[in-house]
């Protein structure tokens, strides 16, 4: 693995050059949660939390990893805070599922559409990446920094949320 | 194969965008890039979203930005720097010192795939961009890439599409990329298999973002050097 670069001209410059390479990445991805008329503005929220955390960001041996997590979650922070999780789930559904994931099973998306909402955000990030982006559990641990069992645990738990709700339970 | 190497897909046997994304930015190993492309060679729906994931970087499209941050006095602050950093001049055109719009930046990456040559370089709107040159040397299979000067580095394998050229100024079509652009001043060791070790590899830098794309043309462009393994 190449060593990350750190370019002259000190943190600005470096945060400059970090737009520069990634904006349009971050901007692709912001655009599964968001219209294209808020994608940029989120853009620009995310770059001022990578500047609040430029150091974790130099020690990242995986800095598009990295950021694609603090995008993922910042994107479902605003989600969450505008009360749109289930709305995300109605409107972009399709599109979530079919761009990285082309065979992905539309009936799940429909089924967690529907409770989305009421869960917890580790277990929605764990959606995310599961059901969404299709990784595998290994994957998923890695981004997240934890036990591929702890992964295990929360697409089970997801599952088993989704199921009650079907059932009516709380 | 690999714990590792199997992560990079998706459950559904394809490379997850994530897969894709590190590889675009050359974070992933020499083995994980050649599983990466040895899998876009035989799988087309993959080979298309890797080509839509490259098809990213001339972020600084200055006298096309046309979009505004609407973010805060710290965006303002940084973006000062992101100027002077990467296009002063065009940027501080617009009478703001903003940071350039990514809506700009995609729209100026659709344009850039019907460009005629595989990669698209904004370095010709550096006015006073500083010389660059780029130094190639091999250590037993490694190939040691060293920029002198701050600017963007890309390295490529590429096969000539016409026969018994000689002067580099025929059609070369990329057929791997062993690292994509960024920016970078230092050192890069790439690992050269089996499988590039026969085909022409380049060195591009130029001093400010480009693309190259796999399957386009490797074509030249000014401000740029290109060098070749020896």
């Amino acid at each position: 693995m190449h060593s990350r670069v750190s370019p002259p001209g000190g943190p600005r410059a470096e945060v400059a050059r970090l737009y520069a390479q990634h904006a349009a990445r971050v901007h692709r991805w912001v655009l599964r949660f968001e219209t294209d008329a808020d994608a940029e503005e989120v853009v620009h929220e995310i770059f001022v939390k990578v500047i609040e955390r430029l150091d974790g960001f130099r020690a990242e041996a995986s800095p598009t990893t990295w950021l694609y997590r603090m995008t993922t979650n910042h994107c479902l922070n605003r989600l969450r805070d505008h009360g749109r999780r289930a709305q995300l789930w109605r409107e972009h559904a399709d599109a979530l599922w079919t761009t990285p994931v082309p065979e992905a099973d539309q009936e799940t998306v429909a089924f967690l559409g529907q409770f989305w909402r009421g869960l917890d955000d580790e277990l929605v990030e764990a959606g995310i990446y599961y059901f969404v982006d299709g990784m595998t559990h290994a994957e998923i641990a890695r981004i997240v920094d934890c036990s591929e069992r702890t992964v295990g645990n929360r697409i089970e738990r997801l599952r088993k949320a989704a199921a009650a709700a079907t059932r009516g339970e709380p | 194969m690999t714990h590792e190497l199997r992560d990079l897909l998706a459950r559904n046997g394809h490379l997850t965008m994530l897969s894709l994304d590190r590889y675009d930015t050359g974070e992933l190993d020499a083995s994980a890039r050649r599983f990466v492309e040895s899998h876009v060679e035989t799988c087309d729906g993959c080979r298309a979203r890797l080509r839509v994931v490259a098809t990213h970087v001339p972020l600084v499209a200055p006298p096309r930005v046309v979009g505004r941050s609407t973010g805060s006095a710290t965006i303002a602050y940084l973006a000062a720097s992101a100027g002077v950093a990467l296009a002063a001049s065009a940027v501080l055109g617009l009478g703001s010192a903003m940071w350039p719009s990514p809506q700009a930046a995609r729209e100026h990456a659709v344009e850039a795939t019907h460009s005629a040559s595989s990669y698209t370089s904004v370095a010709q709107e550096y006015s006073e961009a500083p010389e660059l040159d780029v130094e190639l040397a091999m250590r037993g299979d490694t190939l040691v890439v060293t920029p002198q000067g701050d600017g963007w580095l890309a390295v490529v394998a590429v096969r000539d599409e016409a026969q018994g050229d000689t002067d580099g100024d025929g059609e070369s079509t990329v057929v791997a990329v062993l690292q994509p652009a960024r920016a970078t001043t230092e050192a890069v060791s790439i690992a050269i298999g089996r499988r590039i070790s026969t085909q022409r590899v380049i060195a591009l830098a130029c001093p400010g973002p480009f693309t190259v794309e796999l399957g386009e043309p490797l074509a030249a462009e000014p401000g740029c050097v290109a060098h070749e393994r020896p």
